[in-house]
């Protein structure tokens, strides 16, 4: 036995802190948080030797600041006396387990959006109806189309001689489209007036509408599936990724006392509260390196928009007269891409040569685009000012874009006018906000980087979803007499909202899926003047109706019917969903005689064959189980 | 595929030697994992920095170099969110199967 006097020097684990304690340290910590954002902010503005790099500096300063903000936050909650690392850990078991149920849900839509969104660009090209075959023309013969297209002596501005797209099909040739309204990356797409050339010497047009579908997925990801316009939305989102940040943090630190014994460890059998929790470490731990990069991304992308801008002196060079003489044909424009950056694979050129709308915050919100713009204020010349924009991929370097770089050209002399965006040829800053923003788009190493983000992306959702079923274990009541614990009012409806808010978005991302095909029209028509605006606006709210019905649909029958039914009936609509998509599209390419893109078809048909899985594994009957 | 068609040589070399790299890191991390007898610390982090390095190397004319660094940092991670559930899996399923 101890004497006494050692036994008071024991030492005793400290209480968690009380409710008023934490919010406290929470409400400072907050503040630290917002004090190093702005303190951010207030460098890039006002420190001289961070001026010169404009919005790019701003851009990593704030993501300094946000990294900053979360450590602060995570130090004001556990800061105090502590002797053993198990004393520290419990004064944020109770934070991390609240702060994982009222954002988890929220958090896992965002990443299965995110992982349908990685593939937006083929999915328009998957939706779309089967294109006119005599679209390739080679990039000698534009300069003749286009006078073709423009009717003599008008004296007027025809649409194609202010912009037109080239969609480089092989070294040689290209696609010609026209923009029929005005665009912004990532925002409303525009329908497109496409050019075919059948014969020698005759153009047929076509209007091209494309589906509203990948957009809707796009603003359901940068939403994490609030349904709110994206600027009110986004310093909703920008605060949960400030305590996603400190609910990974503080989740390391739970974790510390028993890293050594449990890492690698998956115990199948035993209590269903074990299972989840070594899941959900196992998940959190393997991917953080991933859902730190989100989580700072996520809150550069929700707080710059709120920040004042910053202009710099990096932006592009002074506008150059408008000449009068033609554009630069495409081959020498490709050929003095070549020349400037010999890695770089163009894929489309851009060339507008009338007056233009600029890339500002009021535009993006009209345009219904992301507010964060890595470019600041400065993204295109001013509206009077012609340009040749000229994007495409690079396997070598990071791309700031979702899925490519850019190069700004004057187009009739191809002086370069910003090539910030152009990998490879970026300045240090640039090059590390680049990767910055490539780590969140998965935008490098091409389409192997892709699918490895599409299983990070859904390791995510299991993370979030393994932290939610961990909550309700934990919450719920032991019984004496009774193997399992049961449900409280509490832990019966929170678990009915978290399962059937992730199935329902699953359940309204497949719906999406199956429409999208029948969003995306092609129709012929016989002059320029015939193509009607189409309205975008209007399809993607009707799109975003669809999704959220089903959702609703979800919630509902989450609260009114039993969980297992629920569960089974809601996979087995996505599945249907997904098939029928696959059907449509397999089917209808099959009446044309054209080949149908097999990167999505079998992703889609593996999806819905897991999903049928599920459904029936969920739904059979199992007599000895309740 | 962007990397891969140009060079598949050396990306499926690159993924061999990657998985090679994660299953080495896999086996020893604590917790369940396979630990085989007769590979002692010293090979076993010997042969985890030769196949990390290969790895690299082999991936670098591919993605370039920092993205193959970046490359095999993800796919570490998504194997290793995997491969604990897998052998657990297989622990269970044999731990149930008689003889």
């Amino acid at each position: 036995m101890k004497p006494p006097a050692a036994r008071a020097e024991r030492i005793l684990p400290p209480r968690p802190h009380s409710t008023s304690a934490l919010w406290m340290r929470l409400v400072m910590g907050s503040i630290l948080a917002a004090f190093c954002l702005l303190a951010s902010c207030w460098a890039a503005r006002h420190i001289p030797f961070l001026q010169p790099y404009g919005a790019t500096g701003l851009s990593l300063l704030v993501m300094g600041g946000c990294l900053t903000g979360m450590i602060a936050l995570t130090l004001c909650v556990g800061i105090g006396n502590w002797q053993k690392l198990q004393h520290l850990a419990i004064r944020y078991r109770s934070l991390h387990g609240w702060i994982g149920i009222m954002t988890g849900s929220m958090l896992s839509v965002g990443f299965l959006a995110g992982t349908v969104t990685l593939f937006a660009t083929p999915l328009q090209q998957w939706s779309q109806p089967h294109l006119p075959a005599q679209r390739n023309i080679p990039l000698a013969d534009i300069p003749t189309i286009l006078d073709r297209l423009t009717p003599p002596g008008t004296g007027q501005h025809p649409a194609p001689a202010l912009h037109y797209r080239l969609t480089l099909t092989t070294p040689g040739s290209a696609s010609l489209s026209i923009p029929v309204g005005p665009e912004l990356p990532l925002g409303l797409p525009a329908s497109q007036i496409l050019v075919s050339q059948p014969a020698p010497g005759t153009i047929q047009l076509y209007q091209m509408i494309p589906s509203p579908v990948p957009n809707v997925i796009g603003g359901l990801h940068r939403r994490m599936g609030l349904p709110l316009p994206e600027n009110w939305a986004m310093p909703f989102v920008g605060i949960l990724c400030l305590l996603y940040g400190l609910a990974l943090l503080s989740g390391v630190i739970l974790l510390l006392p028993g890293i050594w014994r449990t890492l690698m460890t998956v115990r199948l059998e035993g209590h269903a509260r074990r299972l989840w929790l070594d899941l959900h470490s196992l998940l959190g731990l393997c991917s953080l390196p991933f859902q730190l990069i989100i989580a700072l991304t996520v809150a550069l992308f929700a707080f710059a928009p709120l920040l004042p801008p910053c202009s710099g002196t990096e932006a592009m060079s002074p506008p150059h007269a408008a000449a009068s003489s033609a554009p630069l044909p495409p081959i020498t424009a490709l050929k003095q891409m070549q020349n400037l950056a010999p890695e770089f694979q163009p894929l489309t050129l851009d060339y507008v040569l009338g007056p233009h709308g600029t890339d500002s915050l009021p535009e993006r919100l009209a345009l219904h685009a992301p507010l964060y713009n890595a470019n600041g204020l400065r993204s295109l010349p001013p509206s009077d000012q012609p340009y040749l924009l000229i994007e495409g991929t690079d396997p070598h370097n990071p791309l700031i874009g979702r899925d490519r770089g850019a190069v700004l050209m004057a187009p009739h002399t191809g002086t370069v006018l910003d090539s910030q965006n152009l990998p490879g040829r970026q300045s240090l800053a640039r090059h590390m906000l680049t990767w910055c923003l490539a780590l969140h788009f998965g935008s490098f190493g091409g389409e192997f980087v892709r699918w490895l983000y599409v299983i990070l992306g859904l390791c995510g959702v299991g993370f979030f979803h393994t932290a939610n079923k961990l909550w309700l274990n934990t919450h719920r009541h032991k019984v004496p007499g009774q193997t399992a614990p049961v449900d409280t009012l509490a832990t019966s409806w929170l678990s009915r909202l978290s399962e059937g808010t992730l199935l329902g978005c699953l359940l309204g991302l497949c719906g999406l899926v199956a429409l999208s095909p029948f969003t995306s029209h092609l129709y012929p028509i016989t002059a320029l003047k015939d193509a009607s605006s189409h309205m975008m606006e209007k399809a993607c709210q009707q799109a975003s109706l669809f999704y959220y019905a089903l959702m609703l649909l979800s919630l509902l029958s989450y609260c009114v019917l039993p969980r297992r039914l629920c569960r089974g009936v809601v996979l087995a609509l996505a599945a249907m969903f997904l098939s029928a998509a696959v059907l449509t599209v397999t089917l209808h390419h099959t009446a044309t005689q054209t080949p149908v893109s097999p990167e999505l078809t079998i992703a889609f048909a593996i999806a819905s064959l897991c999903l049928w899985g599920g459904a029936f594994h969920t739904l059979r009957p199992r007599p000895n189980r309740q | 595929m962007t990397g891969m068609v140009t060079d598949p040589l050396f990306f499926w070399a690159g993924l061999l030697a990657g998985t090679a790299w994660v299953m080495l890191l896999w086996i020893q991390l604590p917790g369940h994992t396979p630990r085989p007898a007769r590979l002692s610390r010293s090979a076993g982090l010997a042969g985890l920095a030769l196949s990390g390095g290969l790895a690299w190397v082999l991936w670098s004319p591919v993605f370039g170099p920092v993205s193959a660094f970046f490359c095999l940092g993800g796919w570490s991670m998504a194997l290793l969110c995997f491969m604990p559930v897998f052998w657990a899996l297989f622990r269970t399923y044999r731990s149930h199967t008689p003889g």
